[in-house]
């Protein structure tokens, strides 16, 4: 009974079982995509846990009736750490299915069919993630403590608001299973229809000029949009417009960010007069979605950080009239800001060093013939590092300064009347930058690790 | 008669990696000009020997000579200091850096060396065209063929005036065919310019081109096959050096050319 279906799992099963005994390198086949997914579930549940918490407050305990104000902010911020988020998961599930490409391709050389490597694939990756969502919970649970700390409306957050119900716990938990399951379904589609495919990569991805063309149109559109926001009459209207421009704006910079990148790096490698400039630009070059994808999440976070940061210094200097309420909600925005934008650069940072560490070892034998060539050590880590790095600084600095150059009259003012309030943003954007650099300083060993074994 | 000076120079190299032997006292002498071939079954010792000659692999004892220098009482980064400035390397599958075109992965090395780009570029577009890679300069590893990447490889080996390259089965991933070309200008740009080239390999029709041929067998290294067969491989092969002494060598060692990276 069910005899075909049966065979296939048995034979999926046992297969994976020999294909899973400990072998060199295996151990950071499971590791790496499973410290992402650990990484990523901790903080879904507690950005998750944060917002929730001012969800709970009964109507009758909203003394001061600001609650519907926070619920609105907090909702904001759940959708800026949404890209990072799923960047982050996407990197993980892609890491996951990517230690995979060679022993499944020789699998498949070997004669197994499609639907074994598909099911393989799937089972396997899906194992690892849960491994990692498992190992994400208990991470939250370890966190909260100390983020029961953060203040917000006057007193400490707490533990009771912060611990979620075991029922978002579970959704949680299967929705970062299934992605896990659908990316690693998706991205070995390659070595499916092709067992050679993953081996033979020739001519770098382009990214097209037209991508620049149709940003512009679409800016123009989006600008057209605002400029008449309140021609639309009615409040709900406005929202809604609002709420599209703003994810058109999110498009729109995931679209031409990019082009962007590849138009700076082609700079930089044309100027690259060192072996880590030129080799960190032509990393850049090889994919620059790639590169781009792993710090788009900054470019909103920072043009945010600047605008909320620019509002809140300017309403702080007007603040002696505020009801404590208000005075409560000006800094409460405060700590969101700062809290938004750390929480997006450890993203990235953790991203990041997940993706690092699984390139070095995808690249062990190319790191350890430069080494025999006698390339200095320093040399290779500066360029791996910095082919991460400076399109984190372009990111950053770039939508900062757009941010600062859109809203000038304001950002003018705020600088002459609320410098203190500026700098800490600018120390925090700073301080994010940092954290991505230690997150790839952390991949170090790894290098270490190859070069040493070769 | 005229007495050559060793530019390589190995004694009592001694080498374990746990309970095995891959080098067992272990003394050889390589002179300017020539072309050393090292064969041996795999496990015989012949890449740790080719590692440790190159200041890869530290021995357990002995010592490696380089032109009076003592590379086993170099440090780590002295001796990477040594590779990058007066060794050249050519592996198995080129192991070129893929996201760089054909001529920057040639230039890197003299960049390394603290050359400027343009100069660098220079030197490798001349190395790449007397490699018969002309017009492919901007052509990315993966647009390559195996043969032209192992042209590339060996362009990269010789653009820093190397005089000596250490070859590790320089056309194991090779079609005969295109295995002779590459091996025709492996030879062509080290021994034929008076630069000395030391390869391990497995296949006799390689090592046949070489002026000497060594063999390996568990850490030994030895002019014979160790099976001896009936007639001495490197005899048959033309190879008048092979089978009759190794160490010391004397006299005919081809005179050295200042070609200082230049093809």
């Amino acid at each position: 009974m069910g005899g075909p279906a049966v065979n296939q799992l048995k034979s999926t099963l046992s297969i994976l079982w020999m294909m899973s005994r400990p072998s060199p390198g295996s151990k950071a086949v499971i590791a790496l995509p499973a410290v992402a997914f650990a990484l990523v579930t901790a903080l879904l549940l507690i950005v998750l846990a944060g917002a929730l918490s001012f969800f709970t407050t009964p109507a009758a305990d909203d003394a001061t009736g600001m609650a519907g104000t926070y619920q609105g902010l907090a909702a904001f911020a759940v959708t800026l750490m949404v890209l990072p988020m799923l960047t982050l998961g996407g990197s993980a599930a892609r890491l996951s299915a990517r230690r995979r490409d060679e022993r499944l391709s020789t699998l498949r050389l070997l004669g197994g069919t499609p639907s074994l490597v598909a099911s393989m694939t799937v089972v396997e990756s899906t194992l690892v993630a849960l491994l990692g969502v498992v190992s994400g919970i208990a991470l939250y649970a370890a966190a909260l403590p100390a983020i029961a700390l953060i203040p917000f409306q006057g007193k400490p957050l707490g533990l009771a608001e912060l611990w979620l119900p075991a029922g978002v716990l579970l959704i949680a938990a299967a929705a970062l299973v299934l992605l896990a399951a659908v990316s690693a379904a998706a991205g070995l589609r390659q070595v499916v229809l092709s067992p050679l495919g993953v081996r033979t990569r020739q001519k770098a991805p382009t990214v097209h000029w037209v991508r620049i063309a149709i940003g512009a149109g679409a800016a123009v559109v989006l600008y057209g949009l605002m400029a008449n926001l309140t021609a639309s009459g009615s409040f709900a209207a406005m929202m809604v417009i609002a709420c599209a421009c703003f994810a058109g704006g999110l498009a729109l910079l995931n679209l031409m960010g990019p082009y962007v990148l590849k138009w700076i790096a082609g700079r930089q490698l044309r100027r690259a007069e060192t072996p880590v400039r030129l080799l960190s630009a032509r990393t850049i070059l090889e994919s620059p979605k790639a590169a781009w994808r792993q710090v788009s999440a900054l470019s909103m976070t920072s043009f945010i950080a600047v605008v909320a940061g620019t509002g809140l210094a300017l309403l702080s200097t007007g603040g002696e009239g505020a009801n404590p309420a208000e005075a409560n909600l000006t800094a409460d925005m405060r700590t969101g800001v700062l809290i938004t934008v750390v929480a997006s650069f450890l993203l990235v940072a953790a991203s990041a060093g997940v993706n690092q560490a699984a390139s070095v070892l995808d690249r062990k034998d190319l790191y350890v013939s430069l080494d025999r060539l006698g390339m200095p050590r320093g040399v290779m880590d500066a360029a791996r590092r910095r082919a991460v790095m400076s399109p984190v600084r372009i990111v950053t600095v770039g939508s900062a300064a757009m941010a600062a150059v859109l809203l000038f009259p304001l950002t003018g003012a705020a600088v002459i009347f609320a410098p203190l309030s500026l700098l800490v943003i600018a120390g925090v954007l700073a301080g994010g930058i940092g954290l991505v650099w230690l997150g790839l300083a952390a991949t170090g060993p790894v290098l270490d690790k190859v070069l040493a074994s070769a | 008669m005229t007495t050559s000076t060793a530019i390589l120079g190995a004694r009592s190299l001694a080498k374990r990696y746990g309970a095995g032997i891959a080098l067992n006292n272990v003394d050889l002498d390589i002179f300017p000009g020539e072309s050393v071939a090292i064969m041996g079954a795999s496990g015989s010792g012949k890449t740790t020997l080719l590692h440790t000659l190159a200041g890869i692999t530290a021995p357990d004892s002995g010592t490696v000579n380089y032109a009076g220098t003592d590379v086993t009482a170099l440090n780590e980064t002295q001796r990477s200091k040594l590779r990058r400035e007066s060794f050249g390397f050519v592996f198995q599958s080129g192991l070129l850096v893929p996201e760089l075109t054909a001529i920057e992965n040639v230039a890197l090395a003299l960049m390394l060396n603290g050359v400027s780009r343009r100069d660098a570029e220079g030197q490798a577009a001349a190395w790449l065209a007397h490699l018969g890679l002309a017009g492919m300069e901007t052509r990315r590893i993966g647009e390559l063929s195996g043969g032209q990447a192992q042209r590339v490889a060996i362009a990269r080996a010789q653009v820093t005036g190397a005089r000596i390259v250490f070859a590790d089965e320089p056309t194991g991933a090779l079609d005969s065919h295109t295995s002779a070309d590459v091996m025709g200008a492996l030879l062509d740009a080290t021994a034929g310019r008076g630069h000395t080239l030391v390869l391990v390999t497995h296949d006799p029709t390689v090592a046949s081109r070489c002026s000497r041929t060594l063999f390996m067998h568990d850490g030994v290294l030895s002019p014979e096959p160790p099976s001896r067969p009936p007639a001495s491989l490197a005899t048959q092969q033309g190879n008048p050096a092979a089978g009759t002494t190794f160490l010391p060598r004397v006299g005919q060692a081809p005179q050295e050319q200042n070609w200082a990276g230049r093809p």
